[in-house]
């Protein structure tokens, strides 16, 4: 009972300050996950970075269904999964209620003044990647150079990066094993 | 939509997408696009709300299009069916990944995911943050403040953004006058 209050208090934390949607919250749930609670070591946080990488569905979501089980079997994956989706749904409540309608203007404003700090929220979600990559060695820093270089000239993998990620996954297999 | 309309709307494009975030917006954009039922200004007046509230941009939209069209049982059937096919793909990994997690195999996987994760992170950081800069003068200030106290002091994040947004209501105030 008292890890699955933890994990619906750890993950509401990361939905409430998840502005931006998608690798920006990468630090919120790294903080949680990795520093103040435990729960995943550095290289797991990359796993489960690069599971939601290869998987459909939002991130955050995805390190939530994953965790909850790895800490709580299927009772904490859904507990997990639920703090993520209703805190966001309880907020969106609340500004609609006190907004009956938003102000174009004040939302602009608002997103403006956000803007510089999703930025910081972004290039810090490079930290754990790349670390772990150098970490890993000669070769996985090679194909990300590669990977940037394919993406800059090759529109079929701008388009369609989670199939890059399939296939270096599948190189990442043979030449690891 | 019907309520089983909704939810399956949502399923079908929750199980196609990989990353969520801004990348879901394009496809329920698209999704609704024939639609005779719903304006542009009342869908882009959705957007503006679904990305000015924290939490992953598929929850929000979701539960905003789910009201619009059949209230709080709309929303609910429509936020399922975001959050189902990613949360079943994980809770049926996790248990295969857990086991499996030590084997050189799954772990050069991970790896390859992982190197090509991140140039496909130093792609979209470059991008966001280049234009977040050269936008505004001022923004590289709540920028490096947020990298600052996350990065380099290890404070938690969401007060490292409050402090960064204090900033920010700071100068809003200061440039009124």
């Amino acid at each position: 009972m008292k890890v699955l209050l933890e994990l619906a208090f750890s993950f509401a934390q990361i939905a409430v300050g998840a502005f931006g949607g998608g690798l920006s919250t990468l630090p919120l749930i790294e903080y949680q996950l990795v520093k103040a609670t435990g729960w995943l070591t550095s290289s797991q946080f990359g796993q489960v970075l690069a599971l939601s990488q290869v998987t459909p569905g939002p991130i955050a979501i995805n390190a939530a269904t994953f965790v909850g089980f790895q800490q709580a079997g299927i009772p904490g994956s859904i507990v997990s999964t639920l703090s993520i989706v209703i805190v966001p749904v309880l907020i969106l409540c609340a500004v609609s209620c006190v907004l009956k309608k938003l102000e174009a203007e004040k939302s602009r404003k608002f997103k403006d003044m956000l803007r510089p700090i999703v930025a910081g929220l972004l290039t810090l979600s490079l930290v754990s990647p790349l670390t772990v990559t150098v970490k890993n060695g000669v070769m996985t820093m090679a194909m990300l150079v590669i990977g940037i270089l394919l993406m800059r000239t090759c529109k079929f993998f701008k388009n369609y990066p989670p199939l890059l990620l399939v296939i270096y996954g599948i190189i990442g297999a043979v030449i690891f094993s | 939509m019907t309520i089983f309309q909704l939810f399956l709307f949502f399923f079908r494009i929750s199980a196609v997408t990989f990353g969520g975030g801004i990348v879901i917006l394009g496809m329920v954009k698209l999704g609704i696009a024939d639609r005779k039922d719903i304006s542009d200004t009342e869908f882009s007046d959705m957007l503006s709300l679904a990305a000015s509230v924290p939490g992953p941009l598929a929850v929000s939209i979701s539960w905003l299009l789910g009201r619009y069209y059949r209230g709080l049982k709309g929303s609910v059937a429509a936020v399922a069916g975001a959050v189902l096919p990613p949360f079943l793909i994980i809770l049926i990994l996790s248990p295969i990944i857990l086991k499996y997690s030590g084997t050189t195999e799954v772990q050069g996987f991970f790896k390859g995911v992982l190197a090509g994760t991140g140039a496909i992170i130093t792609m979209v950081v470059f991008d966001n943050v280049r234009s977040t800069l050269s936008c505004e003068w001022w923004n590289i200030v709540p920028f490096v403040i947020v990298i600052a106290l996350i990065g380099v002091f290890g404070i938690n994040p969401l007060l490292s953004m409050l402090a960064a947004f204090l900033v920010q209501l700071i100068r809003e105030r200061l440039a009124l006058r």
